[in-house]
C-alpha cells in the first residue's frame, strides 16, 4: 500500500507518507504485521537506560530492525521527554550513534499536561542539530512563525500537531493548517500528533498536508493491523483527492442532471408538485407570471 | 575506591579502571556492540574510546539501547 507520489524530503525520497510509530503495540508480531499492512515511510523509535538484561532481551528493537532491513521504510529516532534544547541535543547525539542514522524527530516538550512543545527551546537545538548534519523533523506546534523559524535554522520539514499527543482529536484547528500550506507553499509539513481516525488523517492530507504520523490510533486500536491498513488507505486517498483538486463550495444547491429536456420543463415547479400557492410568485419559463 | 553513577543508581568502583572493564567485565552488557551506546557526563563516549577512559570519582555513566517510540 505504498502511497508515494514523489515525496522527497532533505534531498532524499520517502517511500510513503504514512509514518507510523512503534510504541504501545499490543506485541512485537503485530507491531511489525501492522508495519507490513501499512508500509509507512518512517517508523518511530527511542533510547532510554536500560540493563544488560533490557540489552540482550530486546525484542521490538530486535523485531523493528529486521523489518526495517528488508522494507522501505526509514527509522525515525525521537528525543521524546526532552525538556531543553541541551537535552534534546545530547539524546540526538546518542540516537544517531546509536541508530546509525541522521534523522531525528526532535522533541522538546514545554508542559508536561499537554505535551505542547517549548517552541523556544525547540528553534534553538534545531539550529544546532542542523549546524551538526542532522536532517531535524521538529514536532511543533501549528504557529506559522514557529514553523518558519524552524525552516529557518535548518529544518527539511515542519511537523506540527494536529491536536496533543495521544488524544485522538484530529485536526483541531484547521484553519491553522490551513494558514501554513498558503504560507509555506513550498515545506513539506508533515502532521505529527492528535490523529485519532483515518478520516482526520484524510482530512489532513486533503488540506495539503504532505503527510501523516501517528501511533496510538493503530496501536490502540482492536485491530491494529487492519487499522494500520485504513491509515495507508486514508492518507493516500486524501493526498490523491487534494491533488485533483476540489469543486468550489456553493451556497445553493445545483442540479447535477441536466434539467433542459424533461417533459415538464414549460411547468413551473410549484404547478408540478401540485403545491398551493404560498403567496411567493411563480414563473413560467416564458417569463409570465402564474 | 570512587564513587560513580550508573543508570541512576550510585555504584562504588575501582581507582584507574576504564569504562570498557566497566560496561562488559562488570556490567555484563553484550560485547558485540551496537545495541546500545554509552553517555560520561551526558556526552556520547564512542565505543573506541571505552578502553582508554578511565572513571573519575563522580562520573556519570548512562547506557541507553532502543525502546519503542511514536
Amino acid at each position: 500500500m505504498a502511497d508515494s507520489d514523489g515525496l522527497t524530503i532533505a534531498g532524499e525520497e520517502i517511500s510513503s507518507r504514512l509514518w507510523l510509530g512503534s510504541s504501545m503495540y499490543p506485541s512485537p508480531d503485530l507491531m511489525v504485521s501492522a508495519f507490513a499492512h501499512a508500509q509507512p515511510g518512517f517508523v518511530t523509535m527511542s533510547l532510554r537506560r536500560q540493563t544488560a538484561g533490557d540489552v540482550a532481551n530486546n525484542d521490538y528493537h530486535e523485531r523493528v530492525s529486521h523489518w526495517l532491513g528488508a522494507s522501505q521504510a526509514r527509522l525515525l529516532p525521537n528525543t521524546a521527554g526532552c525538556q531543553s534544547a541541551k537535552e534534546a541535543i545530547q539524546l540526538a547525539v546518542l540516537a544517531r550513534e546509536l541508530f546509525k542514522t541522521s534523522w531525528v524527530k526532535l522533541e522538546v516538550i514545554g508542559d508536561e499536561y499537554s505535551l505542547q512543545p517549548n517552541v523556544f527551546e525547540l528553534v534553538s537545538a534545531a539550529r544546532e542539530l542542523s549546524a551538526q548534519d542532522f536532517k531535524v523533523l521538529p514536532y511543533c506546534t501549528d504557529d506559522l512563525v514557529v514553523c518558519e523559524a524552524l525552516l529557518h535554522a535548518g529544518c527539511p520539514a515542519v511537523m506540527p500537531w494536529g491536536a496533543p499527543i495521544g488524544t485522538g482529536k484530529g485536526i483541531v484547528n484547521p484553519y491553522q493548517l490551513r494558514t501554513l500550506r498558503a504560507r509555506l507553499p513550498e515545506a513539506k509539513i508533515i502532521i505529527d500528533a492528535g490523529i485519532g481516525r483515518p478520516s482526520q488523517a484524510m482530512q489532513a492530507m486533503e488540506m495539503g498536508a504532505d503527510g501523516v504520523l501517528l501511533n496510538t490510533a493503530v496501536a490502540k486500536a482492536a485491530d491494529p493491523v487492519a487499522m494500520a491498513g485504513a491509515f495507508a488507505a486514508s492518507v493516500k486517498a486524501g493526498r490523491t483527492a487534494y491533488q485533483a483538486g476540489f469543486m468550489a463550495e456553493r451556497d445553493m444547491a445545483s442540479p447535477s442532471t441536466p434539467v433542459a429536456g424533461l417533459p415538464f420543463w414549460h411547468r413551473s415547479g410549484r404547478q408540478r408538485a401540485g403545491c398551493q400557492s404560498t403567496g411567493r410568485q411563480d414563473v413560467d419559463r416564458k417569463g409570465k407570471s402564474q | 575506591m570512587i564513587d560513580i553513577v550508573v543508570n541512576g543508581q550510585p555504584m562504588p568502583w575501582g581507582s584507574d579502571k576504564d569504562v570498557k572493564t566497566l560496561i562488559i567485565g562488570t556490567l555484563n552488557y553484550p560485547s558485540d556492540g551496537g545495541r546500545f551506546v554509552v553517555a560520561l557526563n551526558g556526552e556520547l563516549l564512542p565505543i573506541e574510546k571505552w578502553p582508554s577512559t578511565i572513571l573519575n570519582d563522580g562520573d556519570i555513566v548512562d547506557v541507553l539501547g532502543a525502546i519503542t517510540g511514536g
